[in-house]
């Protein structure tokens, strides 16, 4: 990779973050004529109280003066402070970070791991009764809102069978430690684990069985296939490694959206997470820990694009002008 | 020695519109040391007859008759068996060297696999496959640090050039050429064109060269087989056919490009009026006949099989009938 | 073309366009799948249509529901149940289509119209003005969709045209993306070129020769964003953000959960509304599916060559 293509591709991230803040605080400010009238609906509060919420929210000035020294206070990692709790929004939402990582993280790795091998069988065996099968079911889990197939889980394996807990991180008044901690942990994720799992793998079956097909046709598969190489090597050899491609920069695209994927879902089965921070959040309405959700939701989406064009560069020789 | 021979060979490709027959009733034989051209316009058949050779062809295709390498069906062999004539009894030079490398895959290691999967000498990294892939791009006339290369880093004729390194790794008998030099300024076509009779020449390989180019054809082969429409409809030896060419097709071919130190072909390159035909719609008869000059009204109905001329010649029309 | 006299390129191009519509339906016809697609499409687009007659709209109202039993489970009265005031869920079910649909169409239109312009201006003129849109286009495609969605919705006021605006201004870029390629496509083939050198105004060329191209794909990018409205419609609505006083299949289920059916095993509360968006969704993506393999014919190479 040559070291002006990276460095245009951070630019361009720059600039995406750039067009963010401003979004960020446009939306807050100026859709509604009045700030104040958006930023403290449904909050009874004294006209002093007002005032000093203007100063703290840099609403003084003339629009511009204000957008500088928004930017200046976000740089610094100021996002002001939560209406509801009156905590810093950036303590809010590193405390709500790490369970909503653990639990999109896990989900995507698992759908990954289970999507992509069906995806590349299905394409591979196009028109069998396998690609059929795994096929219809990625259309059906694409087609489920996520949240509901949470509620049919719960229904089924909490409130009705009882296996799994009904919510939360882990139990209440647990004070357990070490593995019994980590268990009750795992037994709490599963089943909002699965349920994103299941939402999820219907995109990688759908792209990796496309990808593999468009490599069907190509005349390097005809060529190993007249080597003399297996049908299963041709596959893993000249297949596989081309049709990946696309499916790695999905998935590094998908990890972007780790932190903001779960949003429906962690509010069915009280996650901690930033899902639940968000819910919250609208409920409020608690419009500075919306707005630094929505900052923090975006930068994770900008680095995931960032890694995903870098990634893809490193991996396919054609691009990134090596 | 015969290392290839076609037994009217018939192949019919399944689809969305119906059957398509796209070669019906081929007979051919190429013997060591020999080179054949095969030559007809794009849609005649002849690449099909390159994947026919090393069942290469869609899983559904009908393919009729008996293609012989080395005296072994080729559709009668087991799969592991067919695996190892791959590559060793029969290799292609494909058309579209771009396209037939695999782009996320150095050229060397392209070149390893073929080797190491057919042969004991060894795994891949060692010395004895390193230096073999080494001889084998100093033999086509390239650095042999290019193995290190991505296909997209190299020139149209270094690729096909490392395709016919590629065909070469596993010294096979037969060597089939498909449009080898289509895609190659002329400069470059006559380099990659030598190097191949170079090494048919050193190496006794049997050599069948598919080409719509007649003037390729000329220098470099043998003997020449003209398909229309799925079926040869004239043969000979190169220099025989090129110069009396019995079959109304070949004439308008030969015509369609000119002969070095005749000005009269020159001032009169006369191409072929019309489109090769439909394979799902064949015409009635000859199916050359729609676009034929010297077309009679028996041409309509009544098709016309290869007939031999003389040792070595044959054609297929019914002028010849009568000529002869 | 040119050397039949009576022929003009004009009419041989509509001539031409014809036979492949024709041969387009009769395609899709035999798609049986993308068929059962259609006909679950009609038929809840028929039940959203005759809601009225179908349930009087006081079932949705609890206060017209109060001598209703709650939690009452399917029964003759109450096809579907009672939820937790008593209202039918038969009728929230039946109303609630009607929602749903109108907020996945209209939302529809105005992502394919925001797009098909994008699209269209950035493909056709080129230039600053492409490089312009498609950064802007890109940004918005960067940015997490449904997070700007959550944030526009709570800015703005619940109302359902707020609804269908907020969808509508989150999820065109796509749409301008496909729309530009395939602008590029058309323009690059020899006629336009032609119609331009005979001194044919822009909009003229736009219209005659843009235009037509493209309406194929944005017909299908459109059977492939109304699924995508609705499942925003129904997790926005989950979230809090609709329109409290319509009830579309999303509020439905925020109602349900929110009254703790799940709790209560209810499960007719919660299982129609979220088996009517996975119906409708699905028969959109399927129907959706079988019109792009048709329209697009790089799709259908695909399945012509092997």
């Amino acid at each position: 990779m040559r070291a002006r293509f990276v460095v245009g591709k951070i630019l361009g991230s720059l600039a995406t973050l750039a067009f963010v803040l401003a979004v960020n605080f446009f939306l807050f400010r100026v859709v509604n004529d009045d700030p104040t009238g958006s930023l403290f609906r449904g909050r009874n509060l004294s006209p002093d109280q007002i005032q000093r919420r203007r100063e703290q929210f840099n609403l003084t000035g003339t629009k511009f003066e204000q957008f500088l020294a928004y930017l200046r206070q976000t740089a610094r990692g100021n996002l002001g402070d939560s209406f509801l709790s009156n905590r810093p929004v950036t303590t809010e939402i590193m405390e709500a970070v790490w369970p909503t990582l653990l639990l999109v993280g896990t989900a995507t790795v698992l759908a990954m791991l289970v999507g992509i091998p069906l995806g590349i069988h299905a394409g591979w065996k196009r028109r069998s009764r396998f690609d059929a099968a795994s096929t219809s079911f990625s259309m059906f889990t694409y087609s489920v809102p996520d949240f509901w197939l949470g509620m049919i889980l719960l229904a089924v394996f909490a409130v009705g069978l009882g296996w799994f807990p009904t919510g939360g991180f882990e139990d209440a008044g647990s004070n357990a430690t070490g593995v019994a901690a980590l268990l009750d942990q795992l037994h709490h994720m599963a089943l909002p684990a699965l349920t994103l799992m299941l939402a999820y793998i219907g995109e990688y079956v759908i792209v990796m069985r496309s990808s593999i097909l468009d490599t069907l046709n190509e005349d390097y598969l005809q060529l190993a296939r007249a080597k003399g190489l297996r049908d299963a090597d041709v596959r893993r050899r000249h297949a596989v490694p081309n049709a990946l491609l696309p499916v790695v920069s999905l998935t590094a695209l998908n990890f972007g959206f780790v932190l903001s994927g779960a949003i429906a879902v962690e509010a069915i089965f009280s996650w901690p997470g930033l899902g639940q921070a968000t819910l919250e959040a609208i409920r409020g309405p608690d419009f500075p820990m919306l707005q630094g959700l929505f900052l923090v939701f975006s930068i994770a989406a900008i680095l995931a694009n960032l890694i995903a064009d870098l990634l893809y560069a490193h991996l396919d020789p054609r691009v990134g002008g090596r | 020695m015969t290392i290839l021979e076609l037994r009217d060979l018939h192949v019919t490709y399944k689809s969305d519109r119906g059957d398509v027959p796209a070669v019906r009733g081929v007979d051919l034989a190429i013997a060591a040391g020999e080179t054949v051209g095969l030559a007809g316009e794009s849609g005649c058949g002849k690449s099909t007859i390159a994947g026919a050779v090393l069942r290469l062809l869609p899983r559904d295709t009908i393919v009729g008759g008996q293609v012989l390498l080395n005296g072994d069906d080729v559709y009668e062999l087991k799969p592991g068996r067919l695996r190892a004539v791959r590559w060793t009894a029969a290799a292609i030079v494909f058309q579209g060297a771009l396209h037939s490398l695999n782009p996320v895959r150095r050229v060397g290691e392209q070149i390893e696999e073929a080797i190491v999967l057919h042969s004991d000498r060894g795994d891949a990294g060692t010395h004895a496959v390193r230096d073999r892939i080494t001889g084998l791009l100093e033999r086509v006339g390239l650095r042999p640090d290019l193995a290190r290369s991505y296909p997209h880093q190299m020139s149209g004729g270094q690729r096909q050039r490392v395709l016919i390194a590629l065909a070469l790794a596993c010294e096979p008998d037969l060597l089939i050429a498909d449009e080898p030099t289509t895609a190659l300024d002329v400069m470059v076509q006559a380099q990659v064109l030598e190097l191949l009779a170079e090494l048919q020449r050193d190496r006794g390989l049997a050599l069948l060269f598919i080409t719509h180019d007649l003037s390729v054809l000329s220098t470099t082969c043998d003997r020449l087989a003209v398909m229309y429409a799925g079926r040869v409809v004239e043969e000979g030896r190169t220099v025989d056919l090129l110069k009396t060419p019995q079959h109304p097709y070949t004439r308008a071919l030969a015509r369609a490009f000119p002969t070095i130190g005749d000005p009269r072909s020159r001032m009169n390159p006369s191409g072929l009026g019309g489109d090769p035909p439909d394979p799902t719609h064949l015409p009635s008869g000859c199916p050359f006949h729609p676009r034929c000059d010297m077309a009679i009204e028996a041409c309509a109905t009544a098709d016309v099989l290869l007939r031999p001329i003389r040792p070595d010649r044959a054609a297929a029309c019914v002028h010849v009938a009568v000529s002869a | 073309m040119s050397d039949v006299a009576s022929y003009s390129p004009r009419t041989a191009a509509w001539a031409r366009r014809r036979r492949s519509f024709s041969d387009g339906i009769s395609r899709l016809r035999k798609d049986r799948v993308a068929m059962i697609g259609l006909v679950v499409l009609v038929g809840f687009v028929i039940m959203a249509l005759i809601a009225p007659w179908m349930s009087p709209r006081g079932g949705l109202s609890a206060v017209d529901s109060i001598n209703n039993p709650t939690w009452h489970p399917p029964s003759r009265d109450f096809p579907l149940g009672t939820d937790h005031l008593g209202r039918s869920v038969a009728a929230q079910f039946v109303w609630g289509s009607r929602v749903s649909l109108l907020v996945g169409f209209a939302a529809t239109v105005l992502t394919i119209t925001i797009g098909s312009l994008v699209g269209i201006s950035a493909g056709f003129f080129g230039g600053w003005t492409d490089a312009v849109l498609m950064r802007l286009t890109d940004w918005f495609l960067v940015i997490p969709f449904l997070p700007l969605a959550i944030v526009l919705a709570a800015v703005l006021d619940r109302s359902i045209w707020n609804i269908i605006l907020v969808i509508g201004v989150t999820s065109w870029p796509s749409t301008a993306r496909l729309i530009r390629a395939q602008v590029l496509t058309v323009k690059t083939r020899l006629y336009v070129d032609r119609a331009r050198a005979l001194g044919a105004s822009r909009p003229h060329i736009v219209a005659r020769h843009i235009l037509p191209n493209v309406a194929p794909l944005i017909l299908a990018s459109v059977t492939l964003a109304v699924p995508i409205a609705i499942l925003t419609e129904t997790t926005l609505a989950f979230l809090g953000l609709a329109d409290p006083t319509q009830n579309s299949w999303g509020k439905t289920l925020e109602e349900a959960f929110g009254a703790g059916a799940i709790g209560r095993n209810a499960w007719w509360y919660h299982f129609p509304a979220g088996l009517g968006i996975v119906a409708v969704v699905l028969a959109f993506t399927l129907f959706g599916r079988g019109l792009e393999e048709i329209l697009d014919p790089r799709l259908r190479e695909e399945g012509a060559r092997r």
